[in-house]
């Protein structure tokens, strides 16, 4: 009898609490649901394009320019309640190509630990997840966030993700299906890497998962440094009805796959009209003698890449406080190489040595529109005269 | 049996501590009365609200909520429950003014969206601290931002410069008497 007495008395000592909690509950979701039916609904919408103008120049010869609507990409999200909610980026490109650039759920557990299953954008670099033209400096995005870190680089899979308030650092942790390497032809190639692997979530074929990861640190005032890295191997259709006991199809399916590793360091800073980004990238391929030998191509052992860009806004010196309006002026410098090591067999193609210079202006008469214009003269170590190209173009997004 | 009763009900204590201003609830309301056990370690605090109807004809606006926080009766600081925009969804923060209306602590409560969250970074927040005049509540000029939030930098910062510059109003104007709180 004593030890009943007991457990109702620690029943009711829990519970009571519980049955006043919910008798308020209708008072407090009184404020938040007045709150939340004066917000927007629980679909939304956004947007982002952009629009360039390219126009190569060379010496003694002439070049048409090119036109283009760019991207336009729509965001459509839903917020199904507090914690789960659905994002998706759809994107057209030149008009013609549609594709989904991200369709992901995300639940949230708590500040530190979310879900995220999907088509995820991979976090390496810092374009890759922050492409909206408005966000960045020149009208094309960085060639090593194109010949590197295959921008955007997006991939089926799930994960978490998450930040602590404390420590100011923000993590994600992803398992997705890999890069393509051989879907009934082979699919990569040494001047641009990984690029013609990426399945986009399209019928993608899986042979072995891969891992993407990063984290990001923003304690220090105006700074925000990052560190990421992926590993898989990549995807082969050989390996689809593949008889187990047959150590010939093995052996090709194995060579029509490589292993891929790659480290990415970004930062940047701002602080009053300074703004800064650097970011750097390092790729290694193994067992890409092999898949040379296989598909007849040039694929490299070592990749890497750099660059660093700096602007200053103007328009804060004019003491407008609470204008949002800029104009930036910014130079960039890259280096990359897609031939940095190539396995036995493979002769390394200098041309493949690139080096880009940028100068530029970007002119915001509001945070969403962005005018630019800028000059980029590119060059590789087999011939060092610079190929020029003037670029004009149009960013927006709205949301 | 008593004793593993005692010790189940330390560990699962559903009573939650501190006191509720606001209507808030779980993590946000966890997170308040933390700020406020912190900034007041020993001392038994309680609160008033301020009267809604009085409040939105100063602020013109229905997404924040005034309290004043007292010990025996003695206003210790002005306890200020906002919410502010990101991209698509709101957030919800408070901010502590001191008596002379002066920014003591600013806290993130709630945070809904996948980015931009990082203006919950306590060492972030801490640029608020002290300032008391709307002239340095400024994002890219006193207050740095965040690469990545700028969206939610920018509403975090016009909100508490919003915030600041009502609350002067309402005291320069004798409206933060006895009579306004309940």
């Amino acid at each position: 009898m004593k030890n009943y007495t007991y457990l109702i008395a620690f029943l009711a000592w829990i519970l009571f609490p519980a049955t006043m909690h919910a008798q308020d509950t209708n008072a407090v979701q009184g404020f938040q649901s007045s709150l939340e039916s004066r917000t927007k609904s629980k679909a939304h919408f956004g947007m982002y394009g952009q629009l360039d103008y390219n126009q190569p120049f060379g010496n003694g010869t002439r070049y048409n320019g090119t036109l283009d609507v760019h991207r336009l990409v729509g965001f459509i999200g839903y917020k199904f309640s507090d914690k789960l909610s659905f994002m998706s980026e759809i994107e057209v490109e030149h008009v013609k190509e549609i594709y989904i650039e991200q369709a992901v759920i995300n639940y949230s557990f708590s500040d530190l630990f979310n879900f995220r299953g999907g088509l995820v954008l991979i976090p390496m670099g810092i374009i890759n997840e922050y492409h909206e033209p408005p966000t960045f400096n020149g009208v094309e995005r960085p060639n090593l966030d194109n010949k590197i870190v295959p921008t955007t680089w997006r991939e089926l899979g799930a994960g978490l993700f998450g930040k602590s308030n404390s420590a100011s650092i923000k993590y994600q942790l992803y398992v997705v299906n890999g890069f393509a390497s051989y879907d009934g032809k082979p699919k990569l190639k040494g001047e641009s890497l990984l690029r013609s692997g990426r399945q986009k979530g399209v019928e993608s074929l899986m042979s072995s998962p891969a891992l993407a990861a990063k984290i990001e640190h923003y304690g220090i005032n105006g700074l925000k440094v990052g560190l990421s890295y992926y590993a898989g191997k990549t995807q082969s259709s050989l390996y689809n009805e593949m008889d187990t006991d047959n150590p010939t199809a093995a052996m090709r399916a194995d060579s029509s796959v490589v292993g891929v590793r790659m480290l990415g360091a970004d930062a940047r800073f701002k602080r009053k009209g300074l703004e800064a980004r650097a970011q750097a990238n390092y790729l290694i391929i193994d067992g890409a003698g092999k898949y040379n030998a296989f598909a007849q191509t040039d694929l490299a052992t070592e990749a890497m890449g750099y660059y660093i860009e700096l602007g200053y806004d103007w328009l804060r010196l004019c003491h407008k406080k609470r204008n949002t309006a800029r104009l930036v002026t910014f130079a960039r410098f890259e280096k990359y190489n897609t031939h940095h090591s190539v396995p036995e067999g493979t002769d390394i193609n200098p041309a493949y040595n690139r080096t880009d210079l940028t100068f530029g202006i970007t002119f915001m008469p509001l945070e969403q529109v962005a005018f630019k214009v800028d000059y980029q003269q590119k060059s590789n170590a087999l011939d060092k005269t610079p190929a020029n190209q003037l670029n004009i173009g149009l960013g927006f997004w709205f949301y | 049996m008593a004793i593993l009763l005692l010790i189940l009900s330390l560990i699962f204590s559903p009573v939650e501590p501190g006191i509720n201003c606001s209507n808030l609830s779980g993590q946000a309301l966890r997170k308040m009365n933390k700020v406020l056990v912190a900034t007041w370690p020993n001392e038994s605090i309680t609160c008033q609200a301020y009267r809604r109807s009085a409040f939105a004809e100063v602020f013109k606006d229905d997404k924040s909520e005034l309290f004043r926080l007292q010990n025996e009766n003695a206003t210790i600081a002005y306890l200020l429950i906002s919410r502010s925009f990101g991209k698509f969804e709101y957030f919800t923060y408070m901010i502590l003014f001191s008596t002379s209306i002066e920014i003591m602590r600013v806290e993130l409560l709630e945070y809904r969206e996948d980015y931009g969250g990082e203006i919950g970074s306590k060492k972030w927040l801490r640029q608020f601290i002290g300032l008391n005049s709307t002239d340095q509540i400024v994002l890219g000029d006193q207050i740095q931002g965040i690469s990545g939030a700028t969206i939610s930098c920018r509403s975090i910062t016009a909100g508490i410069a919003d915030a600041c510059n009502g609350l002067q109003r309402l005291q320069s104007s004798h409206l933060l008497d006895n009579s306004n709180f309940e």
